[in-house]
């Protein structure tokens, strides 16, 4: 049974026709036009593109909660301060010297060779990350985010890693970013984002995953490049399978 | 350290805050977490150049920022590339969705809506999606930068000309 409304249909469509047409404003945009700062054209053009992308004006029109308790709980906020705060202490931890990262560097070269000529077992030793290190190779085709990717790469769950996708963009990117996605079920599900990732000299972007908590099915890894926006570089299709 | 400086220390208490925010403007547990932790590491990139005042206001632009940001990249990131649907966010409930207007037919087929709609000038179209949206009278008259009164006149009109619209037949609306 259709239980939407004739107007929500008519709202979704003329949306998603007016999105395919305006590109999202940019906050800068927005900024100034709520400052009063653009002239009556450039005005009206962020005020089309608005109305196509109702999320964004709501972002910053949005009012604060009188009061944050009735909306997160005790065991949130501490559980995310606890985080947040393990996160800064990382941040401001010192870090390696030239001479180490040198070091690090050449090691990670010989690291690269070792694993072409198939000895994987050095790669783990040397790796400084703890987890178990695995190289993803990209899917292919980026058409094959919809649908998933080729043949997966197989994971356990309950198990830390190391992911490096692989990747070479074509040009650098102000940063990258690398989001995790559900695809076992209907739509894709954003599970996990790690920002700011950097791309190691043996051309992949490590991170840390942990598969603790996450169900057995398919994922899939988003490598995005951000500049002004964000753009789909890769995909890597993942298997989680009980050990 | 900025760890050690009182001024980022006395952005904790915000976190709370942030968080609330977050969750208010759509974004699950889990993704207001990480969202806000984003935005407590950026600040803490950028302590050199907060001097400090303004705590919690300076904290909400940089959220509104980031949350905005954030939806924008998942926005370009399906323009540019048809890849997966990422919309986890700000399903409206459908009451907001519908003019205070009685005299428009709610049981009007979504197709003639469409059209409808789609047939409006400009003006009168960005208004009445903003409202569909979900903006308030308020947040109307700070978009469009007009008085309150001016934005409740032109939602009448706009409504007036969608009435008049829908009130043809297809083949008139055509012409």
């Amino acid at each position: 049974m259709n239980t939407k409304s004739g107007w929500q249909t008519a709202y979704d469509k003329i949306l998603d026709e007016g999105r395919k047409r305006i590109p999202p404003p940019t906050v800068e945009q927005v900024e100034a036009l709520g400052a009063g700062r653009l002239s009556e054209d450039e005005a009206e053009k962020v005020r089309e593109a608005l109305a196509y992308y109702p999320e964004l004006l709501r972002v910053m029109t949005e009012p604060l909660p009188d009061d944050p308790g009735s909306v997160v709980t005790d065991e949130e906020i501490a559980s995310g301060l606890a985080a947040l705060k393990r996160r800064i202490a990382r941040e401001r931890s010192p870090q390696p010297s030239r001479r180490r990262r040198v070091g690090r560097v050449l090691a990670r070269a010989a690291v690269v060779a070792v694993v072409v000529g198939g000895g994987a077992v050095a790669y783990k030793v040397m790796n400084r990350h703890e987890g178990t290190a695995v190289i993803l190779s990209a899917d292919g085709q980026l058409s094959a985010v919809r649908g998933g990717g080729q043949t997966p790469h197989q994971l356990s769950t309950g198990t830390d890693y190391v992911l490096r996708p692989a990747f070479r963009p074509d040009r650098p990117h102000d940063s990258y970013r690398l989001e995790l996605f559900d695809i076992s079920g209907g739509a894709p599900r954003s599970v996990e984002t790690w920002s700011r990732v950097e791309r190691a000299p043996d051309g992949s972007f490590p991170i840390e995953m942990s598969t603790k908590g996450y169900a057995e099915g398919r994922y899939q890894l988003v490598l995005y490049g951000v500049d002004e926006s964000a753009v789909p570089l890769a995909t890597y299709t993942i298997r989680l399978i009980a050990p | 350290m900025a760890d050690d400086d009182p001024r980022f220390t006395a952005l904790y208490k915000y976190y709370p805050g942030v968080l609330a925010l977050l969750r208010r403007l759509g974004f699950p547990p889990d993704e207001s977490q990480d969202l806000a932790q984003e935005i407590y590491l950026r600040v803490h990139r950028s302590m050199k150049d907060y001097r400090g005042e303004a705590h919690w206001a300076y904290l909400e632009q940089t959220v509104r920022r980031v949350a905005f940001n954030w939806i924008r990249d998942k926005h370009a990131a399906k323009r540019h590339a048809e890849t997966v649907s990422t919309d986890v966010l700000l399903t409206l409930p459908d009451e907001r969705l519908l003019p205070a207007d009685e005299s428009i037919d709610r049981a009007a087929t979504a197709e003639s809506l469409y059209d409808a709609i789609a047939e409006l000038p400009l003006n009168d179209r960005t208004i009445l999606l903003l409202q569909l949206g979900g903006a308030s009278y308020e947040d109307l008259r700070k978009t469009l930068g007009l008085s309150l009164s001016a934005v409740k006149s032109r939602l009448n009109v706009a409504r007036e000309r969608l009435k008049e619209l829908m009130s043809r037949e297809p083949r008139q609306r055509e012409e």
